[in-house]
């Protein structure tokens, strides 16, 4: 059964080994960069709190926007696992199709033996390569993880053991349906469309609330939260503040505006800030701390492998007692 | 006694109809059975309830004594099964597809596989997606045979063949046949089976019309013509299987044992197509409930 496995998709698992390939060579060259700019800037002296503040200041937004623009590069990053796990099950979709697994099963092999080898093989591939590609990229990323954190979403979504989480997700959703309805482009189409659209909604609404963040009311003084914590409400480049007077009660951007008038230039900032001391409004700050990262890793794998094997389970219940 | 195949209110249900219904029969090892009837008499239904492809709405069914899906670990080996199209893997070479038979089966021959593909002049290096239909149909034959099956079960083999790969196949398939193995054989050709099949199966309709020898039940019909007015007191036959009237004369296909002496009516042999077209005429006419097996076998 393992070489009849090998040899009805060699060619989809050396094209999956060509990708690795690619996506190895393009990580370990980005990842020099951004180490090579990490040391040059002498980044790891400023985070251990040694040198000139301004310098390090500089220094650190410098690599900043040297990390940005490699981004293109490694955005697609989060997908690739997708990629790998639908073009793992695609032969397994087809098969169904052209009902050639009928020729496997009149052989001498159950259909316990079939779906185990024919999927595990698959699986166990796909496995690997995802931690590779995993464990490349969150090499690449290290040093960006000491800046800026890795809770990060685009960050946390390629490191770790989440994106082989992915793949195996896709997997079990593209053969999950093509076993019940034996149509190969719809199990391409809805094993990465569904994924795709489901690993959005867990990192925008899911994986904020996965533990409890920590809540603060940021009056004056030094933010609450440090330079690698995933802030999900308030802070820098937020888009919706929410603010907190003495009595506990919460006041939305308009109603500050309303009360401290609208920021436009140096001057209007000003009086806006002390505007809010004076009335002793804070801005309410969420935050998810840097060190939930593995924490996190674990919750979004179990969730995410979690449905993937129970689909497999579908899947392989669905082979053993209902198809034909 | 042991079966080679046996079924016992055998029935699948697709939906709310029933493709097969109350199906009992025995077929005794080392036979070549004709499994014969109109498409959808449930032939297809049948076979893949024997190999285990789909699994019964009623009643059970054993192959060389074992349970297919119950017990497919043990049954499988034992079986060889060709589909009305046989799902040949695409991308494989012909010698791949024996490699595959090779890894696949404990029971496997391939002496036998390799020096039947010879024998029909198949390269091993073809590729499938080369293959004409009627070296399709040889190679998936071979590949069932090289299982050393006991039991081996063809599913319409020979309907999509032209005269002369039919006769090749049905040749192929008697050289294997001459060790003691079983063969089922649907079809809905019945021209080509009197001289393969030893033994008949009449399926119509999801139910078994016929079932015997396959000399017994040539030899144990008889056409009759005679007086139509009379047609009713037909003396010394079993059945009146069908009857057809034309102004005085009557013609009937009758069911009887022994010689014909009744001397108004002259009676002719009747081929097996006509039987079993008159059996299944009958099905369709007469009273449904009445349409039980016939067995003609002890």
């Amino acid at each position: 059964m393992i070489w009849l496995t090998w040899r009805q998709q060699r060619f989809e698992f050396l094209l999956a080994c060509g990708v690795l390939l690619g996506a190895s060579l393009m990580l370990l060259w980005t990842g020099e960069q951004i180490l090579v700019s990490f040391k040059l800037l002498g980044i790891a002296p400023c985070l251990r709190g040694i040198g000139d503040a301004t310098a390090c200041s500089n220094a650190i937004s410098e690599f900043t926007s040297n990390v940005a623009s490699q981004q293109p590069q490694l955005s697609w990053l989060v997908y690739l696992p997708m990629l790998i796990g639908a073009l793992l099950a695609a032969p397994i979709a087809l098969e169904i199709e052209q009902g050639t697994y009928r020729l496997a099963w009149t052989q001498s092999v159950t259909r316990s033996r079939w779906a185990l080898v024919r999927l595990g093989v698959p699986i166990l591939v796909g496995l690997g390569i995802g931690s590779l590609v995993a464990a490349l990229s969150s090499w690449s990323m290290e040093p960006v993880n000491r800046v800026q954190g890795a809770l990060r979403p685009g960050s946390f979504d390629v490191q770790g053991v989440v994106p082989v989480a992915y793949l195996l997700l896709t997997f079990a959703v593209t053969v999950t349906v093509a076993v019940l309805f034996r149509r190969v482009l719809p199990a391409l189409a809805l094993g990465v469309g569904l994924v795709v659209v489901l690993h959005l909604a867990v990192m925008t609404w899911l994986r904020p609330k996965f533990i409890g963040p920590i809540s603060s009311i940021w009056l004056n003084g030094p933010a609450p939260f440090g330079p690698r914590d995933w802030v999900i409400q308030g802070g820098t480049g937020s888009t919706s503040y929410v603010f907190v007077d003495p009595a506990g009660n919460h006041i939305n951007l308009a109603q500050a505006q309303a009360l401290c008038g609208q920021v436009t230039d140096a001057a209007s900032k000003n009086s806006w800030s002390s505007c809010l001391q004076a009335r002793h409004l804070g801005e309410l700050i969420q935050y998810q701390p840097a060190d939930r990262f593995w924490a996190f890793q674990a919750i979004e794998t179990a969730l995410i492998a979690g449905i993937g094997v129970a689909l497999l389970a579908i899947a392989v219940w669905w082979l053993r007692k209902r198809m034909t | 006694m042991t079966y080679a195949l046996e079924a016992a209110q055998l029935g699948k249900q697709y939906g709310s109809r029933w493709a097969l219904r109350g199906l009992t029969l025995a077929i005794p090892s080392g036979r070549v059975v004709a499994l014969v009837g109109p498409n959808g008499a449930g032939k297809s239904t049948f076979l893949n309830l024997a190999i285990g492809l789909q699994a019964p709405t009623a009643g059970t069914v054993r192959a060389v004594g074992l349970s297919p899906r119950g017990d497919a670990g043990r049954m499988l080996p034992r079986v060889g099964y060709l589909a009305q199209e046989p799902p040949l893997f695409r991308r494989f070479s012909v010698g791949e597809l024996i490699k595959m038979g090779a890894h696949l089966n404990p029971r496997w021959d391939n002496a036998l596989a390799v020096a039947r593909m010879e024998q029909l002049g198949i390269s091993l290096d073809l590729p499938v997606s080369a293959l004409s239909g009627g070296m399709r149909a040889q190679v998936a034959l071979v590949l069932a045979l090289a299982k050393r099956p006991e039991l081996l079960l063809l599913d319409e083999p020979i309907a999509s063949l032209d005269p002369l790969a039919r006769h090749e196949f049905l040749q192929l398939l008697m050289d294997a046949a001459s060790d003691g193995l079983t063969v089922v054989l649907s079809s809905h050709i019945i021209g080509d089976l009197r001289a393969t099949c030893d033994y008949l199966i009449l399926l119509t309709r999801g139910e078994s019309l016929l079932e015997g020898e396959m000399d017994e039940i040539v030899t144990g019909h008889r056409r009759l013509v005679g007086p139509a007015d009379r047609v009713n007191a037909i003396g010394g036959v079993e059945d009146v299987v069908q009857v057809h009237c034309a102004d005085r004369q009557a013609n009937a296909v009758v069911r009887t044992r022994g010689p014909f002496l009744d001397p108004r009516w002259e009676a002719f042999p009747v081929d097996l197509e006509q039987i079993v077209l008159a059996y299944m005429s009958r099905g369709s006419t007469q009273v449904r409930a009445a349409a039980k097996p016939i067995r003609m076998a002890q």
